[in-house]
């Protein structure tokens, strides 16, 4: 059974190759351009998993993130940040805010689906 | 006993192998393919089988594999001749199968790119021409080009 | 998190198993030149990108079972291309080892099985500690394994990360895993979300640090990864007590130790090959007792003890041998279900199968021949057993049928049961019939047994309606012959009502028969031994001519016809008089006969080659066997034979009739 997932990112071409990776390895996607419509879409769909960028307008990364584990739904649903940023401070303040895990910019495929694969069993 | 007559104009015939070991059989000079043949050896004893045609002479041991021996005289209808020293077992394939053949006698390997292949013409042999794909003759001589799948054809007889 | 991993990646599957392939083929092809001896430098780097590209590719589609395989292989590999050890024969057979044990992970995996092959585990824990000891010429790694420890934030949970299937990840390179409990506080005080887990994991293989930071470099927030430096404490492949971890049912323990047991896939045709020659040698080593015989006193003790050590060897290599062509009757069995289930639909009759010892094994050979019997077997059930549902209510039975299908070891015979709960065979329909169709005199009283026979009759089987008469029958005949053609035995049993049942009786295995050496002239036949029950020398006033129908012979009171060997077999003449032979008497289901040769030889193990691979069946012979002095011996086919006396004495079709002295029956020719 295929696992939905969420997708966030403000660039429309980044958004493209995540979902197309995603979809072409069976996964359901639902997306947004931002923190704000993400959280919207939670609204919407129980999802399994979420993949987002950090930085966006409206509501970046964290922000989601911190907003979306104060919803039960949401409390240990899997979120992966898509980020160039790789520094210890910023992985400080991920950990607080409640990330599961980093995807380094440019996103490659595989490992997109890799990290997902260990992130969701 | 004889087969349809056919005329020594028909066409030649195909598929002719490029050497034969030839051996003889009631004074005349017969051919297989000799990539057919896996060995030639001296007559052995062959244990019979129950209620078989009488050209099944029996079963041999080659090496630890039991072979049908064929008479081929007795496949032929032609009188019993006894076996003697020169008396051999002709060993061939015959798809997936090894049978043996007794023959009077082996006597030569024939090039056929050397001689001449008709199809069979009825030669008053004292052979069934459908036991046979063709005759090649080489300056006297002649040979008759059996046709082992047909002589063997283990189905017959009964 | 394994290969059981929800995800759909299957689309990319067929794309990767081609791929793969391909990566294997290059493995083989540069490490079969290796092995043979040739210089492997030009093939390396190929082999070394194959096992790569291999390893990168089943990692994003989730195989993980697959990337530890090709980890290892990688690894070896690379030390080879960096010069740290040279790829001799034994590193390349080794590894060679482990791409046959990797195409089977693909196999399984291509096939929708889980990956777990027996012995790739082993290989990859074993590659390093084994024979061939890679690690040692890999400076840097440490020896005999390394130790990590493993701690996770308190965060882990609320971040959303499930530790577990990561360590089961690192599980699988291998080791003890330990988790350290000291931390973890009194349930009152515990907070479920947070983490408190730390982990100690000895690794029997060193993973390199990249593949650590595969695992754990994404959440690294989460996980500190050290090195531990000592080794030595660790317990290698000793079971520590399984710690279960939270959260989640899974627990996290080390693999058992698991007994070397690794399999080959190996070619039929190399297996009969063996079969043969090891029967070769029991030929050859009986060759040579037969000269020790002869040689008696002249022989010295040592030979004769040598000898006797010889020939021990020589039956466990044969028995051995024997084995490996055994398969579970599963093979046959299989595809009954779907049968069974078909043929309900067709007749719009409702009923199940139920199947029993399907681990059961049995030659090859037979296995093969089976399913049409089987089938037919199972048709009948279906067609003229199992009632319509309606029928069956009224009788007090439950609305389904069952077909059972049952196999199991008996002695040294394996038994295989088709029976249903069906209508059972009506006895006195069947005798109508028979008295009908002209079989059987309207007098005739026949047993059950006997009327069962009439089932197994030629003529009757082509009954037009035999469904008419409840009945079996159709094609039994034909099931009879194919499995006494497998050297096997058919009864049927029945109760009206109740349901009916055949049951086969196979010999363990077909290439060796027990039998007696009886001589008829100078013609040697083996008569196997489970046929035989007793030989004795006739008086006069035992024999009993009867006009027309042969010879009878009262043996302990029971009387059977006299069979002449010779003339049955069309043979060189034997004894005349049956005063100067041996009476060998054999029994074959209800008949029994006396066979009438000129002298027993002895016992024999008869290796039986088939006459059909050259030749034709031939009735009254089973096969023919190579004799000591390496001529061929026919073994009788028991069944065979009597059916071949029966056509000479022209007696009846009802075979039981003769064996029974012909008293109550009359019988039709």
């Amino acid at each position: 059974m295929g696992k939905t997932v969420l997708v966030l990112d403000d660039s429309a071409s980044v958004r493209r190759l995540v979902v197309a990776t995603l979809q072409g390895a069976g996964y359901s996607v639902v997306e947004g351009e931002h923190g704000a419509e993400g959280l919207a879409a939670l609204d919407r769909s129980a999802v399994d998993a979420i993949v987002t960028d950090l930085n966006m307008p409206v509501m970046n990364g964290l922000d989601f993130v911190r907003a979306a584990r104060r919803r039960p739904a949401n409390r240990f649903t899997p979120i992966l940040m898509l980020t160039t940023e790789t520094g210890e401070a910023k992985k400080q303040e991920g950990r607080a805010a409640g990330c599961t895990g980093w995807i380094n910019k440019p996103v490659s495929p595989p490992t997109l689906l890799q990290v997902l694969a260990r992130a969701v069993p | 006993m004889h087969g349809p007559t056919l005329t020594s104009n028909q066409p030649a015939v195909a598929d002719i192998p490029r050497q034969c070991l030839t051996f003889v059989l009631a004074k005349e000079e017969y051919g297989v393919d000799i990539l057919r043949v896996q060995e030639i050896k001296g007559f052995t004893a062959v244990t019979p089988l129950p209620n078989t045609p009488p050209h099944i002479r029996g079963v041999m041991n080659l090496r630890g594999t039991v072979v049908p021996v064929i008479d081929l005289r007795s496949r032929f209808g032609m009188p019993e001749h006894p076996y003697d020293k020169f008396t051999v077992i002709i060993v061939l394939t015959v798809g997936t199968r090894v049978v043996g053949l007794v023959v009077d006698a082996v006597s030569d390997v024939l090039e056929m790119a050397d001689v001449g292949v008709d199809a069979t013409p009825d030669l008053g042999a004292g052979v069934d021409t459908s036991f046979l794909r063709g005759v090649c003759r080489s300056g006297e001589r002649l040979v008759m080009l059996l046709d082992i799948d047909q002589v063997v054809g283990l189905d017959t007889g009964r | 998190m394994t290969e059981g991993s929800p995800l759909d990646l299957s689309r990319f599957l067929p794309l990767f198993f081609e791929e793969a392939e391909e990566h294997l083929e290059v493995l083989e092809r540069g490490l079969m030149a290796a092995e043979s001896g040739a210089d492997p430098r030009p093939f390396i780097d190929d082999c070394f990108r194959a096992a790569h590209s291999l390893k990168g590719s089943a990692g994003s589609l989730g195989l993980h079972i697959v990337v530890g395989h090709t980890h290892v292989l990688e690894t070896e590999l690379d030390a080879v291309r960096g010069g740290a050890r040279p790829l001799d024969r034994a590193l390349a057979g080794h590894l060679l080892v482990g791409v046959d044990l990797l195409r089977r992970v693909l196999d399984s995996l291509t096939a929708g099985g889980d990956g777990q092959v027996e012995g790739a585990a082993e290989w990859t824990h074993g590659a390093v500690s084994g024979a061939v000891s890679p690690v040692e010429a890999r400076p840097e790694a440490a020896r005999g394994g390394l130790r990590l420890r493993l701690s996770t934030h308190a965060d882990t949970f609320r971040c959303g990360l499930d530790p577990l299937p990561l360590l089961r990840d690192l599980d699988m390179l291998a080791g003890v895993v330990r988790a350290e409990l000291a931390a973890i506080p009194e349930l009152d005080e515990l907070d479920p979300t947070t983490c408190h887990l730390t982990w100690t994991l000895g690794l029997a293989e060193s993973p390199p640090p990249e593949m650590v930071d595969e695992l754990f470099g994404f959440a690294d927030h989460l996980f500190t990864v050290e090195h531990l430096p000592d080794v030595a404490d660790v317990p290698q492949a000793v079971a520590t007590p399984a710690v279960s971890v939270a959260p989640g049912p899974a627990h996290v323990a080390a693999p058992a130790p698991r007994p070397e047991r690794a399999t080959l896939r190996i070619a039929t045709e190399k297996v009969d090959r063996l079969v043969d020659l090891v029967g070769e040698l029991v030929i050859s080593q009986a060759i040579l007792g037969e000269v020790l015989h002869e040689l008696g006193q002249a022989a010295s003790e040592r030979v004769q003890s040598a000898f006797a050590t010889l020939e021990r060897n020589t039956r466990e290599v044969q028995e051995r041998a024997m084995g490996i062509r055994m398969l579970p009757v599963a093979m046959a069995f299989d595809r009954l279900p779907r049968l069974v289930r078909d043929l309900g639909e067709r007749l719009g009759k409702r009923m199940g199968v139920v199947i029993e010892g399907e681990e059961t094994e049995l030659d090859r050979s037979v296995l093969e021949h089976l399913t049409d019997p089987l089938t037919h077997l199972i048709r009948n059930c279906a067609d003229h057993g199992i009632e319509p549902a309606a029928d069956r209510e009224a009788a007090g039975k439950p609305p389904v049928g069952t077909v059972l299908v049952r196999a199991m070891h008996q002695g040294s015979t394996v038994i295989i049961e088709v029976s249903d709960d069906g209508r059972g065979l009506d006895y006195a329909r069947i005798r109508t019939r028979a008295v009908e169709r002209g079989i059987l005199g309207a007098e005739a009283a026949l047993s059950e047994a006997e009327t069962i026979e009439l089932l197994f009759a030629p003529g009757f089987s082509t009954a037009d309606t035999v469904s008419d008469v409840s009945g079996r029958g159709v094609g039994m005949d034909v099931v009879r012959h194919s499995i006494e053609a497998l050297g096997g035995r058919v009864a049927m049993s029945s109760k009206l009502g109740e349901g009916t049942r055949v049951r086969m009786t196979f010999p363990l295995t077909l290439a060796i028969v027990e039998g007696l050496c009886v001589r008829v002239a100078d013609t040697t036949y083996v008569v196997p031994m489970a046929a035989i029950t007793s030989s004795f020398r006739p008086n006069p006033r035992d024999l009993k001519p009867v006009l027309g129908r042969g010879e009878l012979v009262i043996s302990q009171g029971v009387q059977m016809p006299l069979v002449r060997l010779s003339e049955v077999l069309s043979g060189p003449p034997g004894v005349e008089d049956p005063c100067r032979g041996l009476l060998v008497v054999v029994q074959h289901e209800a008949d029994q006969a006396a066979l009438l040769v000129d002298g027993v030889i002895g016992s024999t193990q008869a290796v039986i080659k088939n006459l059909e691979r050259n030749f034709q069946r031939v009735e009254g012979v089973m096969g023919a066997t190579i004799l000591g002095d390496g001529r061929v011996a026919l073994v009788l086919d028991v069944a065979g034979v009597l059916r071949l006396a029966r056509r000479r004495t022209g007696s009846s079709r009802v075979r039981t009739s003769i064996a029974l002295g012909a008293a109550s029956c009359t019988v039709q020719p």
